[in-house]
């Protein structure tokens, strides 16, 4: 009995120690999608790509405003959340648990303010991290279970085409099985006839678009210029993200954009 | 207060450098075998008899010393030519030789080995284009302080140059300073050494003495800024979607001919990749808070490759840069009443030098646009825009 509550008591100092080591702040984000604003920010922070999807109808959930030409705008709404932040050489494992943290408190709060419902989740990957709906509100007003476009299952014959192209069939096989319109948004690839994508290895069978999607954008060579300690720049490969805007006027279709993400400084 | 004046006018002084020219450091090595040489004392590389005894030959230039020529093909008037060469304070070049693991510096200044007080040195590349494909470097210095007296050289006796392995060709570019990956070399063209000296010290003197031919069986020149572009011009080809292949109405495509003000030649950045990067954001005035289409203010949000190769479109020196709005971004901001609008993007241009070398910007940074009215969109790029 002493034994066990003495190594609760170790476990529990040398969580707080760790913890207390971790320097933490308060994100505060206003915003007519606080959780996207909010992981493009934690992006930018740790360097990670962290995905975001909206429910298909985003707008029919929020209030909206009219902007000066008429047209119904979502109205932004406040997120407060807190995060860690990164210790100096901080391993892979230490990196992906501060992101999950923080990923999970934005969504916990976003979820308390919207009526206690589990709105979003968040899966992890070795490749970053994916926010995804649960829940949307349907044209009664009524909370519905969502399935978002990138869970739809799509296949990818193997064949020699482009990135770019590649791109536009995942974008297809989404329609073609799902019924949502995925529309190529800002920063979405494309070729013209001089000047190309290189060619894809891509294949899937039945997978989940996002999983075909985040292999398809490993493969895309993008560098990003990284400033150095000497004021230069050097060129530093870096990791895609997106981020799948939806709006009712779209009907049915939600835009895809792509951005990259700030390679690690270090 | 003073003091920062100071550092202001180094400042300015170091910008009106930089922007005069590139002084840059060229790095030659050769390597091979050495056919036959000795050393006579074995003091220089340790050993008698250095025939058979790999070597690595290593040359150093500064461009920003000595003077430069360049020949052009009479006929044509397609370079072929150039070389750079001067003596003492103005020579361009030291060397380096190492044999059986010992390094001799031929000019420099390296603590243990004799300071030249005088020196030769030259480097030169020539194309297969009306003459032969041959490059050829040297260094000769003499010595005649603290002690020392003699000279030593290598690589530079006149009519010694070296020769690319049969059927090929070290470069295209007849640029001295162009990079070089590893050519393949005929070592039948051996480079001659000469180190002999003697350092004399009290009423004690030592004699250093070594000699020999070098067989090269490869070259590679590290160049810097290659040979850097100094500016592009632009101009207007065509809208996407008049294209084969067809693309956006509202994207704009635009000839960039990169002109290189070193030589004056029209052909030296074929096959060349450039790249397009932001140095800064720009503004987005179609986006709103909410919008579905992201903020297009860098060039990733383009979604294009950021980099290309130069000629690649079939023009000379050319690559094609698209400017302008997604079609399916027009319609939206048009119908969402946003147009007028536009955006702004500004775009650094880069040149790599070697393939998987960095990238050296060249040009200033360009302004792009691409701007939607309620019934035209526009295209701009370095202060050109077209409308339709």
């Amino acid at each position: 009995m002493t034994t066990t509550f003495l190594r609760i008591l170790i476990v529990l100092a040398m969580s707080i120690s760790s913890y207390t080591a971790l320097a933490q702040d308060t994100m505060t984000i206003t915003d007519p999608r606080p959780l996207a604003a909010a992981m493009e920010q934690l992006e930018n922070i740790y360097r990670v790509p962290i995905t975001y999807e909206d429910p298909a109808r985003i707008l029919d959930w929020q209030r909206t405003v009219p902007d000066a030409r008429g047209h119904a705008v979502p109205q932004s709404e406040t997120l407060s959340f807190d995060y860690d932040q990164l210790p100096p050489n901080s391993t892979v494992e230490q990196r992906a648990a501060i992101v999950a943290k923080a990923i999970a408190d934005a969504i916990n709060r976003y979820d308390a303010t919207h009526g206690n419902k589990k709105w979003f989740t968040f899966h992890q990957t070795t490749y970053g991290f994916h926010v995804v709906p649960l829940l949307f509100v349907d044209q009664n007003a009524k909370t519905q279970a969502f399935t978002a476009p990138l869970d739809t299952l799509i296949s990818i014959p193997p064949r020699e085409q482009t990135l770019d192209e590649d791109f536009s069939e995942i974008l297809q096989a989404v329609a073609m099985a799902n019924g949502t319109r995925l529309l190529p948004g800002t920063g979405a690839p494309r070729s013209t006839p001089y000047r190309k994508w290189p060619t894809s290895t891509l294949s899937a069978t039945s997978e989940p678009a996002r999983d075909v999607l985040t292999r398809l954008l490993q493969q895309f060579p993008v560098h990003a210029q990284v400033p150095t300690s000497s004021g230069g720049f050097r060129q530093a490969p870096a990791a895609l993200s997106w981020q799948l805007f939806c709006d009712p006027d779209l009907r049915d279709g939600c835009v895809l954009n792509i951005h990259p993400v700030p390679p690690p400084t270090n | 207060m003073k003091s920062r004046k100071r550092l202001f006018v180094l400042l300015l002084l170091l910008l009106t450098i930089s922007l005069t020219g590139w002084a840059s450091t060229v790095t030659v090595t050769i390597t091979g075998t050495v056919s036959s040489g000795t050393d006579v004392y074995a003091n220089v590389f340790g050993m008698g008899n250095l025939a058979g005894q790999s070597f690595t030959l290593t040359y150093t230039f500064d461009d920003s010393l000595g003077t430069e020529t360049s020949y052009q093909c009479s006929g044509t008037g397609a370079g072929y030519f150039s070389n750079i060469s001067g003596t003492n304070t103005l020579s361009p070049g030291t060397a380096t030789l190492l044999i059986n693991g010992v390094t001799f510096p031929v000019g420099g200044s390296v603590v243990g080995y004799p300071l030249s007080t005088s020196a030769t040195s030259y480097a030169e590349m020539a194309t297969a284009n009306c003459y032969y494909s041959l490059a050829g470097y040297g260094v000769q210095v003499g010595y005649s302080s603290s002690g020392y007296s003699g000279g030593s050289s290598v690589g530079y006796n006149s009519g010694f140059s070296i020769y690319p392995a049969t059927g090929t060709a070290l470069s295209t570019n007849y640029d001295w300073r162009s990079s070089i990956f590893s050519a393949s070399l005929n070592p039948a063209y051996a480079l001659p050494f000469n180190i002999d000296y003697s350092l004399t010290v009290g009423m004690s003197q030592t004699n250093y003495y070594a000699y020999g031919y070098l067989a090269p069986s490869t070259l590679t020149v590290s160049g810097p800024p290659c040979d850097t572009p100094i500016s592009e011009t632009t101009t207007f080809w065509n809208w996407e979607s008049s294209l084969p292949g067809g693309g956006d109405y509202a994207e704009g495509v635009w000839h960039a001919v990169l002109n290189d003000l070193n030589s004056g030649a029209t052909s030296n950045f074929n096959g060349f990749t450039v790249q397009e990067t932001s140095p800064y954001n720009g503004t987005d005035t179609c986006h709103y808070t909410g919008s579905p289409y992201a903020n297009m203010i860098n060039i990733a949000a383009a979604g294009m490759p950021t980099t290309v190769t130069v000629a690649a479109n079939g023009f000379n020196n050319d690559w094609d840069d698209s400017v302008g709005w997604n079609d399916l971004a027009v319609a939206w901001y048009r119908g969402r009443g946003h147009a007028p609008c536009g955006f702004t993007i500004y775009q650094q241009m880069s040149l790599q030098c070697t393939t998987g070398g960095p990238y050296y910007n060249y040009d200033s940074v360009h302004t792009l646009q691409g701007t939607i009215t309620s019934s035209t969109v526009s295209s701009s790029r370095a202060g050109k825009t077209e409308t339709h």
